[in-house]
């Protein structure tokens, strides 16, 4: 417990004279669920690509249990346990939801490239009993030679999400999970997150429905035009006639 | 399901390599084995593109590059007496994987259109290379005065052994191709072109995928350029030429992009199309042209989409590519 899951520092992101993000600092304690919030335009989604490694910020460091992994690309970082979800479902869309499954089993067991892989075969003999486990868990067992270019919005955010539990990861950024979903089907993400994630995995969730945050976060981060406006407990910000003047007062209508 | 999709990629190619001597043996013609022992060698070139093209996602446009760098490495070692495929083999695969290696580092750093003129203007850089080679015949080309041998086996003047021998590597070659889409490997070739963004994410290096799929095709091909240069006992630029390297890539989308037997296909089909039209007329790439149309038109996973329909017409509807398994 000496270092935290993951840890931003002074993280600046310019885009040409524009300052996305400015001195952003957050601290994700293990076991964890921190959401950051703020509206649209805030910096939420280019803070995730900085910690996913798919942006380099200008100024301030990213550390993951303690080590500095700002120099590290998108795959190394997976490697090393910080998984992440999409804002818009981003999966293998033309082959078949056992495979995308299949794929995420093998990135969590043997992600480095190796001749190796040439002469392995039948992998989704090896992991039947195990995928068929995860469609059973994530209610998709029934779709399970679909592709998911043909699933509906919610099947496939869920396969969004199971993708990224089953990989096992250190660390784990939600972009928006419950984006676009019906009551019903937000509902139930909000358990499984509840269910599978909570006290397990350290999770980092971006998201607007503020009825899932209140109900998931044991901490939140409130972001407006790229700053910090507070971070405390639900409680805390909940309270704050800041949030409510920036932020949540707006947000009314969702 | 699968297993019926396992089955076809094991009896097709055999159906593929008997077909020749059946019909040479009912026509009395041995002749029709050269025609029979092209389209295989296509079948081959074509599945080795299609495994970057329709499983990787890379659109080459200067994959005869290695037809035309195993075509001439054949001829100048048969040439200069060393005919023994133990040697020229491993000289083939050598010289087309460092070639691969180095075009597909330069080439894989863009995707889309880039990817394309790219790999055109690398293929045609050895094009115009052999073209100015004198001393391998300039833009004649190089007549092969012998052909490879394999620790006398196989008598490679006889027309019967010779197709037997082509028949053999392409076999082997095939099975090759349909192994390597369909082990580990060939799962993580299919997420880097699926999307290549969240395969990264999930910690595969899409770069490295991609390369190791891109060298594994330019070596396979580069044997196809061996058969070649054996058939027609010559080597010519024309083999590199972007115009061969789009003709590959016509028989792979006439044959069915993705799926593991549409090679075989398409060479098949353009082969005997070349064929029989080029009998009639000087003007039979029109004609395939049309052809082509059609079948991308209407044919939405060509003539192996199509042979899947005919055989299990109540089927579910198939993914749009085969996927491993």
């Amino acid at each position: 417990m000496a270092h935290p899951a993951l840890d931003l520092s002074g993280i600046t992101v310019t885009f040409g004279g524009i300052h996305a993000l400015t001195d952003v600092n957050l601290t994700l304690k293990p076991g964890q669920i921190h959401a950051l919030i703020g509206p649209n335009g805030a910096g939420k989604t280019t803070l995730v690509s900085v910690l996913s490694g798919e942006l380099k910020p200008d100024h301030g460091t990213v550390r993951l249990s303690g080590e500095n992994i700002n120099s590290l690309k998108p795959y190394q970082r997976a490697r090393r346990g910080l998984l992440r979800t999409y804002q818009l479902t981003a999966l293998f869309q033309h082959i078949p939801l056992k495979q995308n499954i299949l794929l995420s089993l093998e990135a969590r067991d043997r992600a480095r490239l190796s001749i190796g892989d040439l002469f392995r075969f039948g992998v989704s003999k090896r992991y039947a009993s195990e995928v068929a486990e995860i469609l059973e868990n994530f209610k998709l067992t029934d779709k399970a030679d679909v592709v998911p270019s043909s699933l509906s919005h919610g099947d496939r955010r869920r396969l969004e999400l199971a993708m990224a539990i089953i990989a096992n990861p250190s660390v784990l950024l939600l972009d928006e999970p419950l984006a676009g979903l019906s009551t019903a089907d937000a509902v139930a993400l909000v358990e499984m997150i509840q269910h599978q994630l909570r006290g397990k995995t350290p999770v980092l969730l971006v998201e607007h429905d503020m009825d899932a945050v209140f109900s998931l976060a044991d901490e939140i981060t409130v972001m407006v035009n790229g700053n910090v406006l507070l971070t405390g407990s639900p409680e805390e910000v909940r309270n704050s006639e800041e949030v409510q003047a920036a932020y949540l007062s707006d947000e009314d209508d969702f | 399901m699968h297993g019926r999709l396992e089955i076809q990629s094991i009896v097709i190619p055999l159906l593929a390599i008997a077909i020749g001597p059946i019909v040479a043996l009912i026509t009395d013609d041995v002749y029709v084995l050269h025609i029979f022992e092209r389209a295989l060698i296509f079948a081959v070139a074509a599945a080795s593109l299609n495994l970057i093209l329709g499983f990787g996602g890379m659109v080459s446009f200067g994959h005869a590059v290695f037809i035309g760098l195993g075509a001439y490495i054949t001829g100048i070692m048969s040439n200069a007496d060393i005919t023994a495929l133990w040697l020229q083999i491993p000289a083939i695969l050598a010289v087309t994987g460092i070639v691969a290696m180095v075009m597909g580092l330069i080439a894989l750093r863009t995707t889309g259109v880039h990817f394309i003129m790219i790999t055109l203007a690398l293929a045609q850089i050895f094009y115009y290379t052999a073209v100015s080679s004198s001393t391998f015949g300039g833009d004649d080309g190089l007549v092969i005065y012998e052909r490879s041998t394999f620790f006398g086996l196989y008598d490679p003047w006889d027309s019967w052994q010779f197709y037997g021998f082509v028949a053999i590597v392409s076999l082997g070659l095939i099975w090759l191709v349909t192994a390597v889409t369909s082990s580990d490997f060939g799962l993580r070739l299919l997420a880097t072109r699926e999307n290549p963004q969240r395969s990264a994410a999930l910690g595969f290096h899409v770069l490295g995928t991609r390369l190791l799929a891109f060298v594994i095709a330019g070596m396979v091909c580069g044997l196809a350029g061996m058969l070649l240069a054996n058939q027609s006992e010559f080597a010519t630029p024309g083999y590199a030429n972007w115009q061969r390297s789009g003709e590959l890539l016509a028989i792979v989308i006439l044959g069915g992009v993705g799926l593991r037997m549409g090679p075989v296909y398409g060479a098949f089909a353009f082969i005997l199309v070349e064929h029989t039209l080029a009998s009639y007329t000087n003007h039979w790439a029109l004609y395939f042209g049309l052809i082509l149309i059609l079948v991308v038109l209407f044919l939405h996973r060509g003539l192996a989409g199509l042979v899947e329909r005919v055989l299990r017409p109540r089927a579910a509807k198939r993914p749009e590519f085969e996927e491993a398994r």
